[in-house]
């Protein structure tokens, strides 16, 4: 699966707002906060800045293309999961220093390495008890338009 | 402040006890608590009872099970580190001359099954299934294998050392050895964290019985053991930032160090919180037992093994013993006094007179130090 060879349509979000709407690759924005008091941001949002507790915050598209810092692959996944097993979940850097925890996908689990460069896309998970489909975001290999844009 | 001092431990076996509920696994360790310190219940002003999952106000629960009393009854939930969140309560009540006398319990019924980082089963931690605990640990293994070179054979023989320490704790869930091959050997949980590198779930109960100093020195010091200095840290930037370390570790022992008027160089046992094989290896660091990144070759050297200039969880640990969240906190404590009392038999570490124990839950970190 590579980014961009399939497009999420319109379904649910898991949370919404955290992301932008899908481009037309798939290709969506992870949605934080800045502080308008102190400049402060955070992802994801937090109910008030927590470096002044001012609540006039503003939402802040930040940059597609991070780094993997660190990630595992699950293969026994917890209860309540249902998506595809193994998975990867990492801990991505991106917009020069905030931490995102995503799955990452679009390439074998046995493949990645800390260090990798990638981008966020808009990703479809199956949720509940009825296996809804939701979309959420996951960081795939970063393409050389990714980098282009970033 | 005045001093405190443990003078009676009791634990049950940690193992599944499925006829047993749990109101009477926390009495046994309570009435053993009071036993070995050659206490009446009646005596006791103030009972702490540490747990997770096992209802609300379970503490009264259990008392009911060990005699009358008219005495106050605290409930402390702290996720894994209740219990040694109960005994720094306890503790520091006595210290502040509160209290001459204050039995703590922690215990635990387990749910099967692997840890989990638990939320509402309609959160987006569910769906995307980042609640599988041994994850947050699989990637600090990963950094901590990109950053110094840490092996894969130096995480699994913190397993390795574990079991070898439980073959003489008749308390341990597992008391039978496991070689390299075998913890490397076993199913992958969370890249690189295989099955028999995850600490298992056993059902359990350890008390402890507080005293302060005048209370001590009535009765004769005998087999007491001080608490000298604790700590309690919560790293909740940690968790909020997703950034997965255990700097909250670090920064809670120099605290502990100072106020106890010691380095860890002057320690001569440690039980701390290898909830997973890897959470050995960085907590040995931040202990200061070794520099930053050398966990890994302190753990090869045989430094933490009984024998070794350090030894490090001679009860078998979390990873042997077993883990039930409630009553963790206190296995560590009651391992530490049985230590320092010199009555830990074929697990003794030789002429232990100070001893650290680290829990953690959930991003919070709780040390003590103890010293006879
Ligand atoms: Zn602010």
């Amino acid at each position: 699966m590579t980014p961009g060879s399939r497009s999420v349509p319109d379904i649910a979000e898991l949370q919404p707002g955290i992301t932008t709407g899908p481009g037309t690759r798939g290709d969506v924005r992870l949605v934080g906060q800045r502080c308008a008091a102190c400049g402060t941001r955070a992802f994801p949002a937090r109910l008030r800045c927590v470096s002044c507790f001012s609540d006039s915050t503003e939402r802040v598209e930040l940059s597609r293309v991070g780094k993997v810092d660190a990630f595992t692959v699950v293969r026994q996944p917890p209860p309540g999961y249902r998506g595809h097993v193994p998975y990867v979940l990492g801990q991505v850097v991106f917009d020069n220093d905030l931490v995102a925890l995503s799955h990452l996908v679009g390439k074998p689990v046995g493949d990645w390495r800390c260090g990798d460069i990638v981008a966020s896309y808009a990703f479809e998970l199956p949720v509940g008890a009825g296996s809804v489909p939701h979309r959420t975001f996951a960081f795939y290999p970063a393409s050389p338009q990714d980098l282009a844009e970033a | 402040m005045a001093r405190a001092f443990v003078i009676g431990i009791g634990l049950t076996a940690f193992g599944r006890h499925p006829d047993r509920s749990v109101e009477d696994l926390a009495a046994e360790a309570v009435v053993a608590a009071c036993e070995d310190a050659g206490v009446e219940w009646r005596r006791v002003e103030r009972f702490y009872a540490a747990h997770v999952n096992q209802g609300v106000s379970a503490g009264q629960r259990v008392i009911r099970e060990v005699g009358p009393s008219g005495i106050p009854v605290l409930n402390i939930e702290n996720c894994s580190a209740a219990a040694s969140t109960a005994v720094r309560e306890a503790s520091l009540a006595v210290r502040s001359g509160e209290m001459d006398l204050v039995a703590v319990c922690g215990f635990e019924k387990m749910q099967h099954g692997m840890l989990l980082n638990v939320h509402p089963e309609d959160s987006p931690e569910v769906a995307t299934g980042a609640t599988v605990l041994p994850m947050r640990f699989a990637l600090m293994a990963q950094k901590h294998m990109d950053r110094f070179d840490t092996t894969l054979e130096q995480m699994a023989g913190v397993s390795v050392k574990n079991r070898a320490h439980a073959r003489h704790n008749d308390k341990a869930q597992f008391r039978t050895e496991l070689s390299l091959e075998d913890v490397l050997g076993s199913r992958m949980i969370c890249d690189p964290i295989t099955l028999f590198q995850c600490s298992p779930t056993p059902d359990g109960a350890a008390a402890a019985v507080i005293c302060s100093e005048s209370f001590a020195a009535r009765r004769g010091r005998g087999r007491a053991v001080e608490l000298r200095a604790s700590g309690l840290v919560s790293d909740i930037d940690e968790q909020a930032h997703n950034v997965f370390d255990l700097e909250m570790v670090r920064s809670n022992a120099a605290g502990v160090y100072e106020r106890a008027g010691i380095g860890p160089g002057e320690l001569d046992v440690v039980e701390t919180h290898d909830c997973f094989s890897v959470a050995e290896i960085i907590a040995c660091e931040k202990l200061g037992l070794c520099p930053e990144g050398e966990g890994g070759p302190l753990l090869e050297s045989g430094a933490t093994r009984l024998g070794g200039r350090i030894p490090v969880n001679p009860s078998g640990g979390l990873l042997a013993k077993g883990h039930p969240l409630g009553a963790t906190g206190l296995g560590q404590i009651a391992e530490i006094v049985t230590q320092l009392r010199g009555e830990a038999g074929k697990r003794q570490v030789e002429g232990a007179r100070v001893g650290l124990t680290s829990n953690m839950g959930m991003w919070s970190s709780r040390i003590h130090v103890l010293g006879v």
